[in-house]
């Protein structure tokens, strides 16, 4: 029998983590009272209209990318077998790394879309190195992100170069670095290291090998929607944490320091994580800095590191990988677009 | 008893995903509907919520086919508080839907050197829209060609912010350029001085008559209006609220 992929990964949750389940299932309780009582108290206030208005454009348009790669997971995990990915990625770790870390030029997704993508191809035991730098390079390294950041800087090709090169450098080493750190065990999420055919769908394995085209669709649009309703819950928490920030903290707060370079680059690195744009605006953004004291490797630091590392993308980075993963994951990008930038700012600029 | 109000909330656990599928169809639906979705996102950008909402049907008719073999649907808490969080930007829409980003919200994405100096080059190399007459200028298409207009009579529309660092007289016209949504939104602003109506508040949609000047302060190029006639306008509707790039 065909069983579909809506429901029952939970319930095949281990004993062990009961108890992080039970964690999850408060924090996220008290996510939507703080949430609807923001609604019930403070409906009136200019606050809640800069939070609400942020946090909903947020949703509405990271909403369909994501659909987006959640539909493209859904139809990985069901046509691309795990012989057709070892095939395809190069068998060295270093160089399976290296390609993965460019693959946006040939699969432009954005960061939102990233995600349920990467989590298939983790299910499918594509090495984990070459997953994370597939998520992080993928959202910069992609002829979408090259052209409106030409756009965005009247064609001053230097800049986009500059993004490309160091999202690349930096996707590749992160992904090379984490191999060292960790096995996919350590790393993922029972749900995501676990293999498929036992957590995920029940016989799916073994059905899919026989199943016709039309079978085979309906259980990609069935996997498709599962990972829509679990990741998609972490956008929208993500989204919320966004909205607050863009409320909370006056961009006025970093101006004092954002003239000079070793500071300011750390100030964009900051409002790159609070502020959550897409990748393909984002550039727009950082632009409107361009005549301001605020040097260029402060401006790339910004577009290099918001698309890799942002509150919403922190969040649904718990969806793939463990806690402590994603704490290694944000400090060797942060330490490394830093150092880059402060590299570039010394010696190129 | 019991037993029967369990069985309903299986029942209805089973149900959510399709009601989360179709609570967000609908949205997208009425977002689209009179482009209500001008309000939150340029309006480029409306193939994306068609797309959204195709996709989300395929969802709907996918779980109905596999409606009947669930035997294993999850019916725990994990299912409600999921569903839950997917349909809060749904309550937030429906709540927030109406207001828009005013005073706070330029004031959070001002730079102080960022309000007063050059604009952007990459503004003049993109086209715009705004919901202006078409003897008006947009704040955008001013700041875009500020030497164009330097020294001319001007209209152009937008909201008050009555800096006090500013003379009585003076205050800022202000509105909110959109580039994808608006949590991107970037603030444009330039200064009116003389004929303020008594009593105008923040966040009061406003007409400026006048002559536009870019006035050397500071040693910095600030754009500035003096005003021969402040009038206040209704509230534009939500999706007429914001410029796009």
């Amino acid at each position: 029998m065909n069983r579909p992929a809506f429901n029952s990964v939970y319930s095949n949750q281990g004993h062990n983590h009961q108890k992080s389940g039970r964690n999850s299932r408060i924090a996220q309780i008290l996510f939507l009272l703080t949430a609807v009582s923001l609604i019930a108290l403070y409906r009136n206030r200019p606050q809640f209209s800069t939070l609400g208005i942020t946090f909903v454009s947020i949703v509405l348009e990271a909403f369909p990318f994501m659909l987006f790669g959640a539909m493209m997971g859904g139809f990985v995990e069901v046509f691309v077998s795990k012989e057709k990915i070892s095939r395809w990625l190069p068998k060295q770790r270093v160089w399976s790394v290296c390609v993965a870390a460019g693959l946006g030029v040939v699969f432009p997704v954005c960061e939102c879309a990233i995600v349920p993508v990467v989590r298939r191809l983790l299910k499918k035991k594509v090495p984990l190195g070459a997953a994370v730098a597939f998520l992080l390079g993928g959202p910069i390294v992609n002829p979408l992100v090259a052209a409106s950041t030409a756009v965005a800087y009247y064609f001053d090709w230097s800049v986009v170069v500059y993004r490309l090169v160091f999202g690349y450098l930096i996707a590749a080493a992160v992904g090379l670095c984490v191999t060292v750190f960790f096995t996919e065990k350590k790393a993922l999420r029972p749900d995501t290291a676990g293999d498929d055919s036992a957590l995920y769908d029940g016989d799916f394995q073994e059905s899919s090998q026989s199943a016709d085209l039309k079978t085979k669709l309906v259980q990609a649009v069935g996997h498709a929607a599962h990972d829509f309703l679990d990741i998609g819950r972490f956008l929208v928490v993500g989204a919320f944490v966004a909205g607050l920030a863009q409320t909370l903290v006056p961009r006025q707060a970093f101006a004092v320091v954002l003239s000079v370079p070793f500071l300011s680059i750390l100030i964009m690195m900051g409002l790159a994580i609070a502020l959550n744009l897409c990748s393909e605006a984002d550039a727009f953004v950082a632009a409107s800095f361009r005549f301001t004291p605020v040097p260029l490797s402060a401006q790339l630091a910004f577009m290099v590191l918001g698309p890799m590392l942002d509150i919403k993308l922190l969040i649904m980075y718990l969806s793939v990988f463990r806690k402590r993963t994603i704490l290694v994951l944000a400090g060797l990008t942060v330490s490394m677009v830093y150092l880059s930038m402060l590299m570039m700012e010394v010696i190129v600029l | 008893m019991n037993s029967r109000v369990t069985n309903l909330f299986s029942v209805i656990a089973v149900c959510l995903p399709g009601v989360v599928y179709i609570s967000w169809i609908n949205a997208y639906y009425w977002l689209l509907e009179g482009q209500k979705y001008e309000a939150f996102m340029q309006p480029r950008l409306w193939p994306l919520l068609v797309f959204a909402m195709l996709l989300l049907i395929v969802f709907v008719a996918a779980f109905i086919s596999q409606f009947s073999s669930k035997p294993h649907a999850q019916t725990g808490s994990e299912v409600w508080i999921r569903s839950a969080i997917l349909l809060l930007p749904l309550l937030f829409l429906w709540s927030i839907y109406g207001q828009s980003l005013g005073t706070h919200a330029y004031l959070n994405k001002t730079l102080p050197f960022a309000d007063t100096a050059a604009v952007p080059d990459f503004l003049s190399s993109r086209s715009t829209t705004g919901s202006v007459a078409d003897n008006e200028l947009t704040l955008l298409r001013l700041l875009k060609q500020p030497e164009m207009f330097d020294g001319q009579d001007v209209m152009v529309e937008g909201m008050v912010y009555r800096d006090p660092r500013l003379p009585e007289d003076t205050f800022r016209l202000f509105r909110f350029a959109v580039i994808c949504c608006a949590a991107d939104a970037l603030p444009l602003s330039m200064r009116v001085e003389g004929s303020v109506l008594e009593g105008l508040s923040n966040d009061t949609w406003v007409r400026v008559a006048g002559r536009f000047k870019m006035k050397m302060v500071a040693g910095r190029q600030i754009p500035s209006i003096a005003a021969s006639a402040v009038r206040q306008i209704p509230v534009p509707p939500p999706e007429k609220r914001y410029l796009f790039f």
